[in-house]
């Protein structure tokens, strides 16, 4: 058994020795820097609480949790099941099709994002965008300012992670479905199931670790989405801060205004949300999958 | 009744083909465009139709590779470098730590991977101050190291190799072991077992690397040590007039790395995929 042996834990040290230098040491700097008034260069003042307690009352990065938290919810819910309904639409399509379909989807995960805002700009771009051009002018409509208008802005960013993530969560999703066992559908298909029952008693369960780790790496993603917001709006959170996302006002406060102490605060007081959301996710993947093994 | 199986044989295949074709044309659209645009001159570009230019112009290119606007071959070799860098470094690391969190039990195992897991999961965002001062001490800001050694150890990784080398037979490694091998021998044989983790979690890596736009935009700033990604971003929004045709000549080119590795590793990236989904 290898577990009496004793472990190679040199195999530990680049990882940790990495980690330990360039995420815990700035990690316990940044918490230091929170407590801190702001000043970059010089000596700053102990702060204590302070910059927390401005943060309470600070509107502006109130409307920027809620923006960030309806933004991530918003990504989950549209990427997640079109790319499943994706993916199981590549295993009918004609297998020739196939390869070139997948290229197609995942061109937009290969670009960086910066060069993907670019594109969209072009396509969603107010007045001057292809859509409003070829769909909207020339029936004479005024067509929608896709990007400025407040009400739109949203829809416009969650549309661009759609965009930019359904290629890859569908790949990951066909790996899922070609996990699953033919006999559990042959079973369930002998008891006269509905494909809806196909679907929520045998797929979704089967799927729910494959769908834990694609919506993890999603939330984090969208989480920290910088280029979209910053090349779309400026870095500015758009018409009526309608687009402002925490990552973009903590960029701002820190490298606009120089507050360092107030940004350095305001990252920290997202982590805990980011890490519930996190580990409720992973751990839902758990439970599940035990669930399943346990059925029929 | 043949015409009858005909059509329900091809119904299902034909809508799924005919609305995937639809979805990926608008997908695809866009990038068609960048391509074309390259060659266009200005007036030209903002019309989509005809999407083809008239003339293939060259210009663009040729002021983008010599270094007109911004020096693009050395900010595009210094991506390269950059991303290179992560992915050898990020995939070594993360595949001989996962290798000890799989294989093995030690004191105070859980504690250290739940650490470092939630710890590197942490966004960038929230380290980026911290880790710009920290940078300014250690004297290393406006290098690519700055951007590299933050992005050597993924949690990502982590997890991904550590469920990998759980699938491993522990078989395998006790037959290394029988022929006298050392831990650190043992584990070094193991390597090509799992070739296509190696493979499929560097390709990973490497699209994130080579799509990092936070990091190196706080990092970096002398002209020559940007990314491509800043240095395109700056023509952007800089106040000069730049072509248009010009910018997207230099996010063409942005493609090119990416797409190749992900062609050459595809086969891999499912095949390690497939093993990590069976149930």
């Amino acid at each position: 058994m290898s577990s009496s042996r004793r472990p190679p834990f040199l195999l530990l040290a680049p990882f940790f020795g990495a980690f330990l230098l360039f995420w815990a040491v700035p990690l316990a700097k940044g918490f230091w820097l929170s407590l801190q008034t702001n000043t970059l260069f010089g000596d700053p003042g102990f702060a204590g609480l302070d910059n927390y307690r401005d943060l309470i009352g600070d509107p502006r990065f109130l409307h920027a949790l809620r923006n960030t938290v309806v933004y991530c919810a918003m990504v989950l819910v549209a990427v997640l099941p079109f790319s499943l309904l994706i993916a199981h639409g590549l295993r009918a399509v004609y297998p020739r099709l196939r390869g070139p379909l997948q290229f197609c989807l995942l061109l937009p995960g290969l670009t960086p994002p910066l060069v993907l805002s670019l594109l969209y700009l072009f396509v969603f771009n107010g007045p001057h965008g292809l859509i409003n051009g070829v769909f909207f002018h020339p029936l004479g409509l005024r067509g929608f300012d896709w990007i400025g208008d407040p009400r739109l802005i949203k829809f416009s960013l969650v549309l661009l992670m759609l965009w930019r993530w359904t290629g890859f969560m569908t790949l990951i999703f066909l790996s899922g479905l070609e996990g699953v066992p033919r006999a559990y559908y042959d079973s369930i298909r002998v008891e006269g199931a509905s494909a809806w029952q196909r679907l929520r008693h045998v797929t979704l369960p089967v799927l729910r670790p494959v769908t834990a780790f694609a919506a993890a790496f999603l939330l984090l993603d969208t989480f920290v989405l910088f280029e979209g917001a910053y090349v779309l709006l400026g870095g500015s959170g758009g018409t009526l801060d309608a687009g402002l996302l925490l990552v973009s006002y903590t960029y701002l406060t820190a490298f606009s205004l120089g507050n360092f102490g107030t940004a350095a605060a305001m990252s920290f007081t997202s982590l805990p949300l980011l890490i519930l959301a996190l580990v409720a996710i992973l751990s839902s993947a758990g439970s599940t999958a035990r669930r399943v093994r346990g059925a029929p | 009744m043949s015409r009858h199986s005909f059509i329900t044989r091809h119904a299902a295949p034909l809508a799924a083909s005919l609305a995937l074709l639809l979805l990926a044309v608008c997908f695809a659209f866009p990038f068609l465009w960048m391509l074309f645009a390259g060659f266009k001159i200005d007036a030209e570009i903002f019309t989509p139709f005809p999407i083809l230019p008239r003339v293939f112009d060259t210009a663009n290119y040729g002021s983008l590779l010599g270094g007109e606007w911004i020096p693009y071959p050395r900010l595009f070799l210094n991506s390269l470098f950059i991303a290179s860098a992560e992915t050898v470094l990020g995939t070594a690391f993360a595949c001989a730590a996962g290798y000890l969190f799989a294989k093995f039990e030690f004191r105070g195992k859980r504690v250290l991977f739940a650490a470092a897991v939630l710890t590197v999961l942490i966004p960038r965002q929230v380290m980026i101050l911290p880790l710009f001062s920290w940078m300014h001490t250690l004297g290393l800001l406006d290098t690519p190291w700055a951007v590299i050694l933050p992005g050597a150890s993924s949690g990502i990784g982590l997890l991904w190799f550590t469920a990998v080398f759980k699938r491993l037979p522990d078989g395998l490694l006790d037959m290394a072991r029988i022929e006298g091998a050392g831990e650190y021998r043992v584990f070094w044989t193991a390597l090509p077992l799992i070739k296509p983790a190696l493979i499929a979690f560097a390709l990973i890596q490497f699209t994130l690397a080579w799509q990092e736009h936070l990091i190196p935009l706080v990092m970096l700033f002398s002209k020559q040590n940007l990314t491509v990604s800043i240095g395109l971003a700056s023509l952007h929004a800089g106040s000069q007039r730049v072509p248009l045709g010009l910018i997207m000549a230099g996010c063409t080119l942005t493609l090119i790395p990416t797409a190749l590795f992900f062609a050459l590793a595809y086969r891999h990236f499912r095949t390690a995929l497939g093993r990590l989904t069976e149930a």
